[in-house]
């Protein structure tokens, strides 16, 4: 016998709450903020699981409801002025014990995601963190494939300057930005 | 010979980079894979994208469970789905109960009279109870009158019972 969608839910968002709770997680970067976002989805999901009509999967369904309460969560935090501080995710940085090379970019890699913009970031998360496809990423996210594509292109474009900035690409990306600014 | 190869190679980098995007770094073509060894370009962007990826799995020490946060969730809606299907039925009981004491204060014998009093400063209330109607003004019921007897004479005629 097959489970009701609200059935189905229930199982989903208990035995993979972990795995959204670090969605939010990464986007939000702070501990409480991710559990309010998650905590929110989840009631707003079983409320509305009426209305899933099964044109995406569940889970895709749900990244949707968790990515807007990660919105909300970032616009009233921006709203009451404070300054996104990334407490966690510095924490984070610093308890790695392993000082490798290896480390060192994790840790320069992460401090640049936590400078993209809310989109880029969430378009990177569901792709290498979950491995959502471009075209459900694009469901979640609201926009079209392509914008999808733009934001992790950027994404990633602005990462790799930050750890090769020598690199060709870096150095044409500096010279095409100090043109724009002089013109 | 110079610009068509390096137009091709152009090509090939611009397909590298959408294959990593949209697919990752685990399961690109043996054809992608050799070229981002060869192509320094590429090579740096496939680091990255391997960097990227590892970053995003990484996960911090909980300070609240996720699980027991939805199963706390689960347990709160189920709750109030039982309360908003009592509700209706509560209030529906209630009016029911409403109008069936509205119906037994029209139609029963005790009526509550009020009376003014002596001198219209004071009012008392009195509970009387009527008599039950055995006429209205157009039927005229028959003084021998028993709702008992008419049964009992429907039943013989059913029964055959002389
Ligand atoms: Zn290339």
């Amino acid at each position: 016998m097959s489970l009701s969608n609200s059935a189905r839910l229930e199982k989903m968002i208990t035995e993979e709450s972990r795995k959204f709770y670090f969605v939010a997680f990464r986007i939000l970067g702070d501990q409480d903020m991710a559990m309010d976002a998650f905590q929110n989805s989840c009631v707003n999901a079983l409320r509305s699981v009426d209305k899933f009509r099964g044109d995406s999967s569940l889970s895709t369904w749900f990244y949707t409801i968790l990515i807007n309460s990660c919105r909300k969560q970032l616009s009233v935090w921006n709203r009451l002025g404070r300054i996104f501080s990334h407490t966690d995710l510095e924490q984070f940085s610093s308890s790695e014990e392993d000082d490798g090379e290896d480390a060192e970019k994790l840790k320069l890699v992460m401090d640049e995601v936590g400078r993209l913009s809310s989109r880029q970031k969430e378009a990177m998360i569901l792709r290498y963190s979950e491995g959502l496809s471009i075209r459900d990423i694009s469901i979640v996210m609201g926009c079209s494939e392509g914008t999808v594509k733009s934001h992790i292109n950027r994404g990633v474009t602005a990462v790799r300057t930050r750890l090769f900035p020598d690199s060709e690409e870096s150095v044409d990306m500096a010279a095409r930005a100090c043109d724009a600014k002089l013109h | 010979m110079l610009i068509l190869e390096n137009e091709i190679m152009d090509d090939i980098c611009i397909k590298f980079e959408s294959e990593v995007n949209e697919t990752g770094t685990d399961t690109l073509s043996t054809e992608l894979m050799e070229h981002q060894k060869k192509c320094s370009r590429c090579g740096r962007y496939f680091e990255t994208v391997k960097h990227l990826e590892e970053a995003m799995k990484y996960e911090v020490p909980l300070r609240k469970e996720p699980s027991e946060v939805a199963a706390r969730v689960i347990e709160m809606m189920k709750t109030r789905v039982s309360i908003n299907w009592q509700l209706p039925l509560v209030s529906f009981s209630l009016s029911v109960s409403i109008l069936m004491f509205y119906i037994w204060g029209v139609f029963s014998p005790v009526n509550l009279v009020t009376d003014p009093g002596n001198n219209n400063n004071t009012e008392k209330t009195y509970l009387t109870f009527q008599a039950v109607p055995v006429s209205s003004e157009n039927i005229k019921v028959p003084g021998n009158f028993s709702p008992y007897k008419s049964l009992a004479q429907v039943l013989k005629k059913d029964e055959g019972i002389k």
